[in-house]
């Protein structure tokens, strides 16, 4: 265990809580679009709307700790995605803009719902197409990129794009089925059984035009043989379970949440097994971007004793809005 | 088919975002302290009226923060996309720097946020006021390390390099470099300013339609006296940091002053209006007033102020937006202190709130903290090209690699996308100012997030359209 | 009035520029003080008036 392994420890952690925990927010903002009741949109919106905002800062640390910890990484990932970076910043933001203006009026409602779910929608295809570049590879000479901007517009990538997608939805619904009242927790149950059927269709059909599409896949399989093979079982076991589970009431609400988030962490998982110990996957480690020692002394110092806090704060707030969402509203 | 330049469409990309952004965060410092103080007066004299102007500037500076937030995040990763050579150096030092703004401002200030916008009906009111504080003690947090970080760029100490990279050899200096301790003040001043004449001109507005009185007056009072305070302090932090970038970044400064000749005439006006023709070194046309020159710059009757040629060409910033920013700059800073000045006078003789066109003045004056601040950076970066991190590398060395027409897209798109979030943030907040904080609803709303402190406004708007059917 | 305040800004440019930063922060202080005063003595006429 050296320093930089530490960063990258701590980044991975800041990645793996963003993705989970807007993972679910884009999942609901993606559903919109699959409800036509305007009142149940409301609900919908209303279970995501107490905790949805923090999340983004996550983000955030991940991005400035590869600034910080891995300076030659983020120079040559950043602008190799640089068209699906500026969509997804935009939609990001859009959709928080949407997100307030959409209560504006009951006429205009519906378009803002339009935009707060195509910003869910293009932020969840934008950070599926940038983990399909990630696994496509990046060209690079001499520690700068050397590709073109449209490198990622690749059928691979968009077949990324659509699982990351599904995987957000299938999250979503989950959330869904945990908050809503009865109305919302229908629907939910309803999307949950194909969802997860497609997120685990897509992501077999992904994984095996990986090893195509990266041969340095194949090598992965061999070193972690045993881990991969159970995460791969979990993962497809957690797919059948939610779609068996989907529309039953003898089962706890939260239960399909709970499985959809293990399929987003064991995906994560792979990835995480298949790209170490390389922070530009297949090409460069992380101790050759890594920036000098006093760098990540200085990071991890902060990180270790803000972390903490930061935690606290964050179970406080997601404890003070357990439990169903209201059926009228957070509105009194 | 034109040449297009990505160094330039970086730069203007960059500009723009960087730009739109900091125009929320400078007045959401500047609302927070206010928003501090007006609670501290409610919990200490347990006057209504304070916990109406609290809620009512509560709810324009949620909207402010959002808009920053979401701003921000963008910038976090433009480093990269617009300047990744500059990333890839310069990351091992403002990368900790901004790791630690993450850490010790964003997550602090969205931790609090939801307490502050919604808590009121959950938590007692001194939990709230220390919820208050908590956000105003992140903003200043937030400042402190981006500052730290530009200011790096500006006067870099304590790394050196090795095998092409910098190294830190010393994060005190890195951090206290000798610029940040003078240009953090400075800056914080200026968002507080903004604070305080933003509020008096709402204010003012209101005297002016003799509406809200109450509110209106008290606001006015409290802005224009913090403003007072506020704008002399800032006026000697200004001159003081004149020094200080004369001494670490004279081109600056030379650019700043409009002269071109190695020593200037004796005695020096003070120039007002020029037009400097960068190619010939020389100013085509040159208005000042005589012998300012000399007794502000140089604290003499006949002193010679140096300029630009004193820089080698390939050194030099560009005259014309450095000379005009920095004027802009101080002429607002005048101006505030003017209007310090006469408000005290009226406030002396009883006419501080009834004086029609110095209220009229102060409606104008509402925005000025925002321009000014803008002009101030705009002053401290253009001033410090051609170098992005100033004597180590140029701005046009550090460059991403990515095609001049990419680059030209996305900047359309940053332009589209974030007019439709200023003219958002625009409307709403006329809005809510034409309203008035007597239109506001009940009580808060109980949702932790930060955006959704538009929901009280929203559903007082709906009820206001609803009530005029 | 509007006199005072302009001749306040010359005063305080002239010292600024003749005297340097000492005895401009030393006028600045006054003011700042003045301005306290001001701002006390005032308050205290609204609450007699206003109640």
């Amino acid at each position: 265990m050296d320093l930089p392994l530490l960063s990258a420890l701590f980044l991975l952690f800041a990645l793996t809580l963003y993705v989970v925990l807007d993972g679910f927010d884009l999942g609901v903002g993606v559903l919109l679009f699959a409800q036509r009741d305007q009142r149940v949109r409301d609900r919908m919106v209303d279970a995501i709307a107490p905790t949805w905002d923090g999340n983004e800062t996550w983000l955030i640390m991940a991005g400035v700790t590869l600034l910080a910890g891995f300076p030659l990484a983020y120079s040559v990932l950043l602008p190799a995605f640089y068209l699906p970076l500026v969509a997804m910043l935009l939609s990001l933001g859009l959709r928080g803009v949407s997100f307030e203006f959409r209560h504006h009026s009951a006429h205009w409602r519906r378009r803002w719902d339009a935009v707060f779910g195509g910003g869910s929608l293009v932020a969840a295809l934008a950070q599926g197409a940038i983990v399909g570049g990630l696994i496509q590879g990046v060209r690079i000479e001499r520690e700068t990129f050397a590709g073109g901007p449209t490198d990622v517009f690749t059928p691979f990538c968009a077949l990324t794009g659509a699982t990351v997608l599904a995987g957000y939805a299938t999250l979503g619904a989950g959330w869904l089925r945990l908050k809503g009242e009865e109305a919302t927790r229908s629907f939910a149950g309803a999307q949950l059984r194909w969802l997860a059927l497609a997120f685990l269709g897509l992501t077999i059909v992904t994984s095996i035009a990986a090893v195509n599409v990266q041969p340095e896949l194949a090598l992965t399989w061999g070193r972690h043989p045993v881990a991969l093979s159970l995460l791969t079982l979990a993962f497809a076991s957690c797919a059948v379970l939610i779609a068996w589970a989907a529309r039953r009431d003898d089962v706890a609400d939260g239960v399909a949440f709970a499985l959809a988030m293990a399929m987003i962490l064991s995906g994560m998982a792979s990835l995480g097994l298949a790209f170490f110990p390389n922070v530009i996957p297949f090409k460069i480690s992380l101790w050759q971007a890594a920036s000098g020692t006093a760098s990540h002394v200085f990071l991890l110092i902060g990180v270790g004793l803000v972390t903490p806090v930061v935690l606290g704060y964050s179970a406080f707030a997601y404890s003070v809005f357990r439990g169903k969402t209201p059926a009228e509203g957070w509105e009194p | 088919m034109a040449e297009l330049d990505p160094a330039l469409l970086a730069r203007v990309q960059f500009a723009f975002t960087v730009s739109f952004h900091i125009i929320f965060p400078t007045m959401s410092i500047g609302l927070v302290w206010f928003l501090v103080m007006v609670e501290g007066l409610w919990l200490k004299t347990g006057d209504l009226l304070y916990q109406q102007m609290y809620r009512f500037w509560l709810n324009i500076f949620a909207m402010s923060f959002a808009v920053g937030v979401v701003t921000g995040i963008v910038l976090s990763f433009e480093f990269g996309l617009a300047f990744a050579k500059f990333s890839q150096l310069a990351g091992p030092v403002i990368g900790p720097l901004i790791g630690l703004e993450v850490l010790t401002s964003f997550f602090l200030e969205a931790g609090f946020l939801g307490i502050m916008l919604f808590g009121t009906g959950r938590v007692g009111p001194r939990l709230h006021f220390f919820a208050t504080c908590m956000v105003a003690v992140g903003t200043i947090f937030s400042a402190s390390w981006i500052l730290a970080a530009n200011s790096w760029m500006q006067t870099p100490d304590g790394v050196a390099w090795q095998d092409g990279h910098f190294v830190v050899t010393d994060w005190w200096r890195v951090v206290v470099n000798p610029s940040w301790t003078v240009r953090l003040p400075h800056m914080l001043l200026a968002a507080l300013l903004t604070g305080a004449f933003l509020v008096s001109g709402v204010s003012a507005w209101y005297l002016l339609r003799a509406r809200e009185t109450e509110f209106a007056r008290r606001t006015l009072s409290l802005g224009m006296g913090s403003a007072c305070v506020l704008i002399a302090v800032q006026v000697f932090v200004g001159d003081l940091l004149y020094g200080t970038m004369l001494k670490h970044q004279p081109a600056k400064m030379q650019a700043a002053e409009g002269f071109w000749e190695r020593q200037s005439a004796s005695p020096a006006p003070y120039l007002w209006i020029i037009v400097p023709d960068q190619a010939q070194q020389r100013n085509l046309v040159q208005l000042g007033m005589p012998y300012l020159g000399s007794i502000w710059l140089r604290h003499s009757l006949d002193g010679r102020v140096e300029g630009l040629t004193n820089t080698p060409v390939d050194r030099q910033p560009k005259m014309a937006p450095v000379f005009y920013s920095f004027r802009t700059m101080y002429v607002i800073a005048m101006a505030m202190f003017t209007l310090a000045v006469i408000s005290l006078w009226l406030r002396w003789h009883g006419r501080l709130y009834s004086t029609r066109w110095f209220l009229r003045a102060l409606v104008t004056m509402a925005p000025a903290g925002i321009v000014a601040t803008l002009a101030g950076w705009y002053t401290a970066e253009i001033g410090r090209q051609p170098y992005v991190i100033y004597g180590l590398l140029r701005t046009a060395d550090a460059l991403s690699p990515v095609p001049a027409a990419t680059l030209l897209l996305t900047l359309v798109t940053f332009v589209c996308v974030y007019t439709v979030f200023g003219s958002a943030f625009l409307i709403f907040t006329l809005r809510l100012i034409r309203r008035g904080p007597s239109g506001l609803p009940g009580h808060a709303l109980p949702a932790g997030s930060l955006k959704r402190a538009l929901r009280p406004a929203i559903g007082g708007v709906r009820e206001y359209l609803a009530s005029r059917k | 009035m509007f006199l005072t305040g302009l001749a306040g800004l010359i005063a305080f440019n002239v010292i600024i520029g003749v005297f340097g930063l000492v005895a401009a922060g030393v006028g600045l202080l006054a003011f700042i003080v003045t301005a306290l005063f001001v701002i006390a003595r005032s308050s205290r006429r609204e609450k007699q008036t206003h109640g």
